[in-house]
């Protein structure tokens, strides 16, 4: 350890970085292999369909408050 | 870039990122028991304080890496949302100080080694709140 508290190696550290980085690539690939054995491929038209069908729903959604924020205020008046 | 993270996670990124980032967490856990017996704060008899610390750097670029790719992954499906906030902001600030932390470590002229371990804390604690935010929700709540 040097004073100021870092490790002190003086090797190289490229082929631990390297070993690094392709631990890195091998937990992507394994994450991916993994999640796509569970829940199959989504393919991008299914995603973005399902992105709309959200955003349709929270755009009744508003419309719903509005709408009811309408009613409250007319017969407030 | 979406078309790409979308292609390479078979339309699965949310839970791609999701994995990523809970496989992040469980190595910061890791490091920072490491980073305790390698500064001497815990003694385990078959962990030599050296040795942690060189477990400690190895897995150290390896959760840069992975980061860098959970991050890269939801800037470009999610962007930088609203609803997003602590989510994003930790994310970028965890992002910094990682990359200052292992310039320190890489750095034989910069003596701030000191900084390392209250850089390493900030790191933790900052991982968990983007992990919190993002997967934990995801995890609770569902997509």
């Amino acid at each position: 350890m040097s004073d100021d508290g870092r490790m002190n190696d003086t090797r190289t550290h490229w082929p631990q970085i390297i070993g690094s980085i392709l631990v890195a690539v091998a937990i992507v690939a394994i994450t991916i292999a993994i999640v796509t054995a569970q829940f199959g491929t989504t393919p991008s038209a299914e995603i973005e369909a399902q992105e709309n069908r959200l955003e349709l729903q929270e755009d009744l959604a508003d419309e719903r408050r509005d709408a009811a924020e309408e009613r409250r205020e007319k017969a407030a008046e | 870039m979406e078309e790409f993270v979308l292609d390479l996670t078979n339309g699965n990124a949310a839970e791609v990122k999701v994995m990523l980032a809970s496989v992040i967490a469980a190595l910061a856990i890791y490091q920072l028991v490491l980073a305790a017996i390698g500064y001497g704060k815990v003694r385990i008899p078959f962990l030599a304080n050296p040795t942690a610390l060189r477990a400690h750097r190895a897995i150290g670029d390896t959760i840069l890496v992975l980061a860098f790719v959970t991050a890269g992954m939801c800037l470009s499906v999610y962007g930088f949302e609203d609803d997003g906030g602590v989510h994003a902001v930790a994310g970028a600030i965890v992002l910094g100080v990682l990359v200052v932390k292992t310039g320190i470590v890489r750095s034989d002229s910069l003596r701030i080694g000191r900084l390392l371990p209250p850089l390493g804390i900030a790191v933790f604690v900052l991982f968990m709140i983007t992990w919190a935010t993002s997967a934990g929700d995801f995890l609770i709540e569902g997509p």
